[in-house]
């Protein structure tokens, strides 16, 4: 029998499970109790609120058992590709490959959340120099020494350049310890000047052709670099196979973002749509895999549409969320506070955006490279920022600072200031440490006030 | 002729001549007001100088690099304020892509210079580089020092704690200190003077190009030919780019390293003056 949507711990999870077996679920190669992840080390699902649905189930299940499956696509001969700080664009490239599995290490600066610092990757992280003044990234550091977490990747390609310090330092360090890098040069995207030839990219921005030539040469290095990897040469059918693959799956989460955060009462916890929003950088290692997780949340979410129903109550307060935050709790503590998330920019706006089909394959993607949010000006962002929040109608703003992150310093300063001049609804900036616990009161005591005076400003 | 403001060594001070321009290297002292928790001390000070200029009423330019997310960053903020400014983006590779892209910059840097002096480029008003080579004594512990860049206060106070010490700087690697040796180039007599400055300029050594081998390989040059004993890394808090590399340093240069952080104050911090004093002395 269906149950009606809920928010549900996991211990509640556990003993749902069984009942949902006996009821015929089906699942994927990864599935299973999500239990299992808590007693392998990711303990911070216990402090979690998470989705009732055999959907959110499976999504949760793709994205933990991610290390594994990438060790199993090493065993069945597949290259694994790590791509760092570009967020979106190389795994395309490396999707192109039959035998090539792309995932992000710097996705590790999660794994301390996840099992709340217990893996010692921070400690690990500072004996090689990174300490607390960096942000959550340094994990990945550790995650390379220990080899614990994902395998160590066939090839690592890092883009730099325009990319925050933090990812610049550690990478280079990676370098440095004996991991070979293929580094790539992404330029700070600037307006074109008066009278250069420019060029539109995704998120409404425009840079000049000569920036788009530029990258359009640097992926083209990168391909290479592929290409001498799988001793095999990528055609531009491929490609073009690679970004249609890319499109769709574009095309599902963007419906499921559209549904998700219009709709009241909310169908889907901001927890499960930050996982869901997060497999569109690389898939979570598993294409097939991620688009059958994406079409069953979106099978969810219609139901719960046609029959009226949510995980939240009506009428909540409607927050857009600027920047992952380093603990996922936070998501769920928004929504304790009386809050729902109505739109997201967790900083990589470009990978949600469809990739131009219509043109040479390398440009689309230099294109879309360069509308990462991360490289161009902090006025750009705020500006975008401002208009996704008048998009899906926010009512008020949480931007999340990340700790040590070079880029959240000035940028949570300047996009605050122009939501409040641009939009005149009220923004909370606010550091979200890697176990939010310590400082929970703070938090809750702000998104609280947030909440409140987005329903103030409804009653005046 | 209107004064152009800059701190980064990339930012080529003949070009700036060329376009009939005052070039000027700031090094500010580091006492920024501006407190945003996470900045670099160093780029809030280069902020805070920017905006005292404009509040005094003088009318400058200033040009800002891509070296570094922060610096970025300030660029940002300064940008608000509508000051006659400009970002130059310095690729972090050593590539031949990037460096036709840094000319390319070069070229957006000098149709910006020349349209507010109103001039074409002269390349025979280049500031005329001289050698400047100060013949030292060598002192019984003979210091290098590197990282960020470092106002005259700051330097001072170490020099002066050296020299408490037997000791004194052979070789100043500091960012701020960074130039490049043009003696010899003719940049006027050039086919295309530009491209033969960012050729020299694009060679500078820097902490944060990726792969950033040759700055190892320069520092160890350096070390070697001033007969360096030990280094001094100063790094503002919140450089990412030089925290990640002391031990690094270390490990590369085989003497010993002292990393010390200032942190946007006037004047070495109290730890700082300590850590120094003992290094002094572990070294003998």
């Amino acid at each position: 029998m269906k149950m009606p949507p809920e928010q549900i711990t996991l211990e509640q999870w556990d003993k749902r499970y069984p009942l949902l077996k006996a009821q015929g679920l089906q699942e994927r190669f990864y599935g299973g109790p999500l239990g299992r992840h808590a007693e392998y080390g990711d303990t911070r699902l216990r402090s979690l609120k998470l989705d009732n649905s055999p959907a959110a189930l499976a999504l949760w299940n793709l994205l933990l058992s991610e290390n594994e499956r990438l060790h199993r696509a090493r065993a069945e001969g597949r290259k694994i590709v790590g791509t760092m700080k570009d967020l979106g664009t190389v795994p395309v490239l490396a999707d192109c490959f039959k035998n090539v599995t792309a995932f992000y290490p710097d996705g590790a600066w999660w794994t301390p959340c996840l099992m709340e610092q217990n893996e010692g990757l921070f400690e690990s992280a500072s004996q090689y120099g990174f300490d607390e003044s960096f942000c959550p990234v340094r994990a990945m550091v550790g995650a390379f020494i220990n080899g614990e977490h994902f395998p160590i990747p066939d090839a690592l390609i890092c883009s730099t350049g325009a990319i925050c310090d933090d990812v610049s330092a550690i990478t280079q360090k990676l370098v440095q310890l004996g991991f070979a890098m293929h580094w790539w040069e992404m330029p700070r995207r600037r307006m074109p000047d008066e009278g250069e030839e420019s060029a539109l990219l995704p998120c409404g921005w425009k840079a000049p052709r000569v920036q788009v030539e530029f990258v359009q040469a640097e992926l083209a290095g990168v391909k290479s670099v592929l290409e001498a990897l799988t001793g095999r040469q990528l055609v531009t059918k491929d490609l073009r196979r690679g970004i249609q693959r890319a499109n769709g799956f574009r095309r599902i989460l963007n419906e499921l973002r559209l549904l998700v955060y219009t709709a009241d009462p909310c169908p889907m916890g901001s927890l499960e749509m930050l996982a869901a929003e997060m497999l569109a950088l690389h898939y979570c290692s598993d294409y097939t895999e991620a688009t059958l997780v994406l079409e069953a949340l979106l099978d969810e979410v219609g139901e719960r549409l046609l029959a009226a129903t949510g995980v939240l109550a009506a009428d909540t307060a409607r927050v857009f969320w600027v920047n992952p935050p380093a603990d996922l709790r936070a998501m769920n503590l928004l929504e304790e506070c009386g809050g729902r998330v109505c739109g997201t920019e967790y900083l990589f706006a470009h990978t949600l955006a469809e990739i131009r089909e219509d043109i040479e394959p390398l440009e689309a993607l230099a294109r879309t490279a360069l509308a990462d949010p991360m490289v161009g000006s902090t006025h750009e962002r705020a500006e975008y920022i401002c208009r996704q929040a008048v998009r899906f109608g926010a009512e008020g703003v949480v931007i999340s600072r990340i700790g040590g992150a070079s880029h959240c310093a000035v940028e949570g300063r300047v996009i605050g200031q122009a939501v409040r001049d641009a939009l005149e609804i009220p923004v909370v900036e606010t550091e979200i440490q890697t176990l939010c616990d310590s400082a929970d009161s703070q938090l809750r005591t702000r998104l609280e006030a947030l909440v409140e005076n987005i329903k103030q400003r409804r009653s005046s | 002729m209107k004064t152009v403001y800059y701190t980064c060594p990339f930012v080529p001070k003949e070009l700036i001549a060329a376009c009939g321009l005052l070039p000027m290297r700031s090094v500010p002292a580091l006492q920024a007001d501006i407190r945003i928790e996470g900045m670099c001390s160093y780029a809030a000070a280069w902020l805070e100088e920017l905006e005292q200029r404009v509040d005094s009423g003088e009318d400058f330019i200033a040009v800002f690099s891509t070296a570094c997310d922060q610096m970025r960053r300030a660029f940002d903020l300064y940008h608000q304020s509508e000051q006659s400014s400009f970002l130059l983006n310095v690729p972090s590779m050593t590539t031949e892509n990037s460096f036709r892209y840094y000319v390319q910059e070069l070229r957006r840097l000098e149709q910006f210079l020349c349209s507010i002096s109103g001039e074409t480029p002269d390349w025979r008003r280049n500031c005329r580089q001289t050698a400047n080579k100060v013949e030292l004594t060598r002192p019984n512990k003979a210091i290098a020092i590197t990282g960020g860049p470092l106002n005259s206060m700051i330097y001072k106070s170490i020099e002066r704690l050296l020299s408490e010490g037997a000791a004194g700087v052979v070789f100043d690697a500091t960012e701020g200190a960074l130039t490049p040796e043009l003696v010899g180039i003719d940049a006027a007599g050039e086919n295309d003077p530009l491209e033969a400055i960012a050729r020299i300029y694009f060679e500078l050594p820097a902490i944060w190009r990726r792969p950033n081998n040759s700055y190892y390989q320069w520092m160890a040059q350096a070390c070697n030919a001033a007969g360096a004993d030990a280094i001094i890394l100063v790094r503002h808090v919140f450089c990412d780019l030089w925290h990640g590399q002391g031990p690094e340093l270390s490990k590369r240069l085989s003497v010993p390293v002292l990393e010390l952080n200032v942190d946007g104050q006037g004047e070495l911090p109290v730890a700082a003056v300590s850590r120094i004093e003992a290094f002094l002395e572990a070294l003998g």
